[in-house]
């Protein structure tokens, strides 16, 4: 009977285990659409500060940045010609997520950044 | 003591059956058995197809699908990085996406898979003290390899727009304007959420990978998702 119990609480704390700790994504979602929506300076810069913030909170939590969004930053690097550290931000992305790689070498030969 | 366990059991019983709908269920693994057997890591977000009069519905989506693809354990390809690429290359509306270019999409991005979204409704209504929104929407995952579809799902989400004061007259006014000038993007965040939560099966980096094929979910693929705010 207590083993039975213990199933359902378990099969219970199962289903709304969510797997929340994954990664910390912050507001970065939300302020990517405010860039693409208002697309200007303010808009572009709090998305920019919304990334590094995850960059920072991740670290501190011990969590992987989440996929994607070295690249994105990357993509903000090259807006503002500051190659070098976009590509640096490649890198960080293919070494994390091997499902990058492909698109990182499309990313760094379009925008010239094989060295 | 055996009469308080019996009794904890019916209530821990009838907790996991009201968690569970009445529709019929089917488990993840009998629904979608080649997201199980294939086991697609990457998956390149399409441009959403928006069918509605909703000018911003399509970047709430496209926005928001990479955080609610990225939590549930895949590897989505940026959409940033990816629309330039395809608006450069005339491929920015998905209903021009053909096999050959599914094809491509394996050879230049590295994507497993692609995610179809399709805005079918998205209609907001008021009267007096509340509103609703209520959003329709189509998933589907295809094969970048094989052009089939691995996984699809149909959302209705339906939110209440009310207001919380207890004066008519303010209510009805706080309605109507939460429902006129409401900051849609959340909606759309939670749609993606919920559907995923309830109807895909895990990616390879997640915690449950491998562990949720026994999961239940609608056997219709159809699902629908209210919200209070």
């Amino acid at each position: 009977m207590k083993l039975i119990l213990l199933f359902l609480l378990a099969m219970i704390l199962f289903g709304c285990v969510q797997n929340k700790d994954l990664y910390h994504y912050g507001d970065v979602s939300y302020r990517y659409y405010k860039a693409i929506k208002l697309a200007d300076e303010k808009s572009v810069s709090d998305y920019k500060a919304s990334l590094e913030s995850v960059f920072e909170k991740s670290a501190q939590k011990g969590l992987k940045v989440p996929p994607g969004l070295y690249i994105d930053y990357a993509m903000l690097l090259i807006k503002e010609h500051r190659y070098e550290e976009a590509r640096a931000y490649l890198a960080k992305e293919a070494e994390i997520w091997p499902e990058s790689i492909v698109t990182v070498h499309l990313l760094e030969q379009r925008y010239g950044l094989n060295r | 003591m055996n009469r308080v366990i019996g009794l904890i059991l019916v209530i821990v019983t009838l907790t996991v059956m009201y968690g569970c709908s009445t529709a019929k269920l089917a488990t993840l693994q009998e629904l979608y058995p080649e997201m199980y057997s294939r086991k697609p890591a990457s998956i390149l977000i399409l441009p959403p197809i928006n069918k509605t009069t909703a000018a911003d519905a399509k970047e709430y989506f496209s926005c928001s699908l990479n955080e609610a693809l990225g939590l549930k354990g895949y590897y989505p390809i940026p959409v940033e990085a990816v629309y330039g690429i395809l608006r450069e290359e005339g491929l920015y509306d998905t209903e021009t996406i053909n096999r050959t270019v599914l094809n491509n999409m394996q050879t230049h991005f590295g994507a497993d898979m692609v995610l179809y979204t399709s805005i079918e409704k998205w209609d907001k209504s008021w009267f007096l003290t509340s509103g609703n929104l209520s959003i329709e929407v189509h998933y589907a995952l295809v094969s970048t390899a094989t052009a089939d579809t691995l996984w699809n799902f149909k959302t209705t989400s339906n939110t209440r727009l009310g207001s919380s004061s207890d004066n008519l007259f303010v209510s009805m006014i706080e309605s109507a304007i939460k429902t006129a000038v409401e900051d849609y993007f959340p909606n759309a965040r939670d749609t993606n959420l919920v559907t995923f939560e309830k109807a895909l099966p895990v990616g390879k980096y997640h915690t449950l990978y491998g562990l949720d094929g026994e999961n239940t979910t609608y056997a219709s693929k159809k699902g629908v998702i209210n919200i209070d705010k």
